[in-house]
């Protein structure tokens, strides 16, 4: 088989060095409702031990009480680590005043590539004009926006975001979590070539992986493992002993979202 | 058994069988398992048949026995309901059934939604009692139970060994606990997908009590297997996780 060099690291429990892995959706953080005792540094020892070169990440402190607070949480571990994080901008939509002045503050301290909303966290659909502000700086300093996306009626708002804001990229996280909405995350990928496809879940379905790259195509999935909130380790195995091509895992472990950020 | 990097991997929770909503329950049978198996280095696994869960328990077992019959690799694990009203065998004929068939292991599905029975003492005292006396080990999911009611149960039968399967990441403050309070109660890997956790799990209590599993056909074999693969624990740790608690567990 010509991937058993995945199976076998994978067995071994040795990093995919051979490979470039961007992990496009991580945290930094606490939640409420369970134990997350893993800080920046046993998260840094979890990438290398895999072989994650570098994530995009924000702050679970933004995504729930403090904006403000947790995207300077994250600049901090953006200059601690060169080279191995993407901040990812956290705005609250419930404080529509001061989106714009955050985005501008975020870019300007730098270490920052993404833009990341949560609606179901943040109570406010994404496609309420509150976002309005994130859509148009994101198509301005054409960066992409990870959306938490989980549901089938979640998806639908992307239907039309993608066609209004052809000139941002949405990456579906989670690309709707549960099957049903999995499946319409792949036709609206078809539909709109500015649509990339999140895997980060806790339902790791056996064939989603094999459906959306099928589906959808090689270029359009990303990797994602939803850590520090989940393990990383689980979402490398999922992609790593799929049934797709070689060039395919390469492309969703890393190449994908080296496009999707402009690096070189 | 295939030993990789020193570990035997056996797969303590997946199913086989026909499935009626193929989406959220694939259908799977015993060679395309092995098939999968063997792509991902799973020497052994333990199976229950969605015939026992979506249709009928006894003829579910049956259809089992004959699905693995001669099978080295694949082991049966029988589904269990309390046969008050005379649709299961009595309790204290059951391990002798079991014998008979090879079965070492048994599962239950209480909720309503599945079985629809009481998992308190005054449904299933008699089959705890045989279970313990038997030291045949009790598998049951968590979206069929509570944890007040694994508790409870463990509690009640501290000889009864109690595998709790599809334990996912917002339980951790369940989990320490009722590992404290309870030596009979295991947990099975496959959801816990919370970073660090399993290895800290593992310094606190040792790593006897945990299990791997997959979930397989319906969750991926491959995130299963990263999840223990991967951590920083002996790899004398990961092989007990892996494959050694199970074969004790099944006193093979």
């Amino acid at each position: 088989m010509e991937d058993m060099y995945f199976y076998n690291k994978i067995l071994h429990g040795e990093a995919l060095d051979d490979v470039f892995i961007l992990d496009n959706h991580m945290h930094l953080g606490k939640v409420n409702d369970f134990p997350v005792q893993c800080d920046d540094g046993q998260l840094v020892r979890m990438m290398d031990r895999c072989g994650v070169n570098a994530g995009c990440i924000s702050s679970l402190l933004s995504l729930s009480e403090d904006f403000r607070k947790g995207n300077d949480e994250i600049r901090r571990l953006v200059k601690k680590y060169p080279g191995r994080f993407f901040g990812q901008i956290v705005i609250n939509p419930n404080f529509p005043g001061e989106i714009r002045s955050e985005l501008n503050r975020c870019w300007n301290m730098g270490g920052f590539r993404q833009i990341k909303i949560h609606p179901v966290f943040h109570q406010c659909d994404a496609d309420d004009k509150k976002y309005l502000p994130v859509y148009q700086f994101a198509s301005e300093k054409k960066i992409s926006v990870l959306s938490h996306v989980w549901g089938v009626e979640q998806v639908k708002k992307f239907f039309n975001l993608a066609r209004e804001y052809p000139d941002v990229i949405f990456i579906l996280g989670h690309s709707g979590g549960e099957i049903p909405a999995q499946r319409l995350a792949v036709e609206l990928a078809n539909r709109y070539s500015n649509i990339v496809l999140d895997i980060t879940g806790s339902w790791h379905y056996e064939g989603m992986i094999e459906f959306m790259v099928r589906e959808a195509g090689e270029d359009r999935v990303v990797f994602g493992s939803d850590a520090v909130f989940l393990d990383i380790f689980p979402a490398i195995g999922r992609v790593g002993m799929a049934g797709i091509p070689r060039q395919a895992k390469e492309k969703v472990f890393g190449l994908n979202m080296k496009r999707v950020l402009g690096l070189t | 058994m295939q030993q990789i990097n020193g570990i035997t991997w056996f797969d303590c929770n997946c199913s086989i069988g026909f499935s009626k909503l193929p989406e959220d329950q694939p259908v799977c049978n015993a060679s395309g398992l092995k098939e999968h198996m063997a792509c991902c280095g799973i020497s052994e696994a333990l199976v229950w048949n969605i015939a026992c869960r979506n249709y009928d328990p006894m003829t579910g077992n049956q259809e089992l026995n004959s699905m693995l019959a001669g099978s080295m690799s694949i082991h049966p694990m029988w589904t269990i309901i309390p046969g008050h009203a005379g649709d299961f065998c009595k309790p204290e004929d059951l391990p002798g059934e079991m014998k008979k068939h090879g079965v070492k292991a048994v599962r239950v599905f209480p909720s309503a939604e599945c079985h629809n029975f009481s998992l308190k003492p005054w449904t299933m005292d008699k089959i705890y009692r045989v279970l313990e006396e038997y030291q045949i080990p009790l598998f049951i999911g968590l979206e069929q139970t509570s944890w007040e009611e694994v508790h409870e149960i463990a509690a009640g039968y501290g000889k009864l060994k109690i595998i709790v399967t599809g334990v996912g990441y917002r339980n951790g403050r369940m989990v320490y606990p009722l590992m404290e309070a309870c030596r009979n109660v295991y947990i099975e890997t496959s959801m816990f997908k919370v970073p660090c956790e399993l290895d800290r799990l593992v310094g606190r209590f040792g790593p006897e009590r945990f299990l791997f599993g997959t979930g397989y056909p319906k969750y991926s074999m491959g995130s299963a297997i990263a999840l223990v693969s991967y951590c920083s624990m002996s790899n004398e740790e990961k092989g007990l996780i892996a494959s050694g608690n199970l074969i004790e567990l099944l006193g093979a």
